[in-house]
């Protein structure tokens, strides 16, 4: 079977996010189909500028083509017209300029899937919001496989994204939330789908004892891994942490592991290393007596899976929908919705060792369960059967 | 089954073999509920600031015994004198000195307004006859214009009497050739 993923940015370099999702799926396909990926020239994911050289390339052995992106996103545009449509009244015609102005605009990546649909069986979209995926599903919907990388994001509710998610053939989830939020706001549930996430791969080696003489770390601690960021709760987790160590006397670090947009507080407490190798990412999450999950939008915390690979409980932002459900069916993690759970949850789960082991024990089940790549790729594989079946 | 009470969450029943997060959370929010709410952290003041403490002042020795008396006897034989010794002994003057001193400012920040006010004024006003003038000039024009316009006709009209008189004399001149040759 050939297969087309098709996302808005593509390459070693990019380490997060949808991106990554598809370079992994990707990468684990291969194995058992013809894969293609088809993408832009953009590294930047704000303005969308064309860095990457036009055509095709090998990536990791997979065949990456680059369309041109033909106009670069001018954020300050952008947020007008986004505030203008989540604000007003507005047409869909708006929306669709949104859309455009949003990008990453390649007309000639959709002109390419238009003219070649004959040479693939089935073209997989990742993220919903971005214009690849809109006109690419409109362009051949018969032969779409949608990955939404869904969040509790205002856009979703625009009237484009409800037309859209009734036309792929089928849909592959993150998490059972992602997919009762699309189907709630689609009525598309009889859509061919399957919730099924992303595995990820844990180093043979990394040592905690390593790690803390690297970086000169004495005593307990707990982590957050990823980008240091408003929207990833970062504040409030400060907020809430340097609050604790006011009302308690634990003796417990925060270590800040990611790139950072914010301006850390300067508590002797809070611990930044900036951004570390994958190596030293999974040693530091070993050392850690938990890890800390503040993010309010989350479609599948990748973190968070390989907390529980690594038998660590999570604690996490209960007002993220898909982090409470992953934390109520793995067992493995509390959660908060204000300052009084965090505090409470957060000592609960500092003061005993035992529930720190059990929650651990509970994730690596669940991790091993439902994220391993053998799990992702058997349900891949058996979407693609199903559909090839139908046809 | 394991059910284990440890040390603060003396009320908080956790079965370690079967961890049932929802229970856990129950048991929180119902721990939360009967103690006093704990305020939300909006904006923590930074540790550098809530480092520095600044230490109480010492207060001032309170007179006792025979002092108090003098004391209160003094405050008794000063009382109608008050107002005077307040009026001499506090900073009247200078607050007066103040006083006029802005009263002054101010009216120099009018005075200032005012000739702005009056220079902006004059602009207005020759802006103002620039545009009559200019009015003037557009309905002169017009009217040199329209004059122009019945000059052209009258000398579109005495051309046609010319051209008609010029043929008229041109066959004037043919039919006396002929009359001429014959």
């Amino acid at each position: 079977m050939k297969l087309a993923l098709i996302v808005q940015r593509y390459g070693l370099e990019i380490n997060g996010g949808a991106e990554l999702h598809c370079r992994w799926i990707a990468e684990h396909l291969k194995k058992y189909h013809d894969i293609c990926v088809l993408t832009t020239r953009a590294f930047d994911y704000v303005t969308w500028k064309n860095q990457y050289p036009e055509g095709e390339e090998i990536v990791n052995g997979i065949p990456v083509k680059r369309f041109s992106v033909t106009r670069p996103r001018i954020p300050e545009r952008f947020g007008r017209i986004q505030n203008n449509i989540l604000e007003n009244e507005h047409t869909l015609q708006d929306e669709l300029n949104w859309l455009e102005e949003e990008g990453p605009l390649a007309p000639s990546l959709i002109d390419y899937i238009h003219d070649h649909q004959n040479d693939y069986d089935y073209f997989l979209f990742f993220s919903y919001r971005y214009y690849h995926s809109y006109w690419g599903i409109n362009a051949l919907p018969h032969k779409s496989i949608l990955v939404p990388t869904a969040e509790h994001d205002p856009v979703i509710h625009l009237r484009i994204f409800k037309e859209l998610f009734k036309k792929p053939r089928a849909f592959v989830y993150n998490s059972v939330e992602e997919k009762e939020m699309i189907n709630s706001l689609s009525r598309n549930n009889d859509i061919l789908s399957d919730v099924v996430g992303v595995g990820t791969e844990i180093p043979s080696a990394y040592s905690s004892q390593e790690f803390r003489q690297k970086f000169g770390l004495e005593g307990d601690y707990v982590i957050y891994i990823g980008r240091i960021d408003e929207n990833k709760g970062c504040v409030q987790l400060f907020n809430y942490f340097q609050q604790f160590k006011k009302d308690e006397s634990a003796d417990v670090k925060l270590v800040l592991v990611g790139s950072s947009k914010l301006n850390i507080p300067s508590h002797p407490d809070i611990v930044y290393l900036g951004f570390l190798s994958e190596q030293d990412k999974y040693s530091g999450l070993d050392g850690a007596l938990m890890l800390m999950m503040p993010s309010f939008y989350e479609s599948l915390s990748m973190v968070t899976l390989e907390a529980w690979a690594l038998r660590k409980p999570v604690l996490a932002n209960g007002q993220c929908d898909v982090l409470r459900g992953q934390c109520l069916r793995s067992k493995a993690g509390l959660f908060y919705q204000n300052y009084a759970e965090f505090h409470a949850a957060f000592k609960l789960l500092l003061r005993s060792a035992r529930l720190r082991e059990a929650m651990g024990e509970n994730g690596e089940k669940y991790f091993r369960d439902n994220y391993t790549w053998g799990v992702i790729e058997k349900k891949y594989l058996s979407l693609l059967d199903r559909l090839e079946k139908e046809s | 089954m394991t059910k284990e009470k440890k040390g603060w969450n003396e009320d908080i029943v956790i079965d370690y073999e079967n961890i049932d997060i929802t229970a856990i959370m129950e048991q929180i929010r119902k721990k939360i509920a009967s103690q006093p709410k704990k305020p939300e952290p909006e904006n923590p003041i930074p540790p550098e600031y809530s480092a520095s403490k600044v230490s109480p002042s010492p207060q001032a020795e309170e007179p006792s015994g025979r002092k108090l008396k003098i004391k209160n006897f003094g405050l008794k034989l000063m009382g109608p004198f008050s107002p005077v010794i307040k009026f001499l002994v506090l900073p009247v003057h200078q607050e007066l000195k103040e006083t006029i001193q802005n009263l002054y400012e101010t009216n120099k920040r009018l005075d200032d307004s005012l000739n702005r006010i009056q220079a902006v004024n004059n602009k207005m006003n020759r802006v103002r006859d620039y545009v009559q003038l200019l009015h003037n000039l557009t309905h002169n024009i017009v009217v040199e214009l329209t004059k122009l316009k019945i000059e052209e006709e009258n000398l579109k009209i005495t051309t046609r009497i010319l051209e008609k008189d010029f043929e008229f004399l041109r066959q004037r001149e043919k039919a006396l050739e002929k009359k001429v040759f014959e």
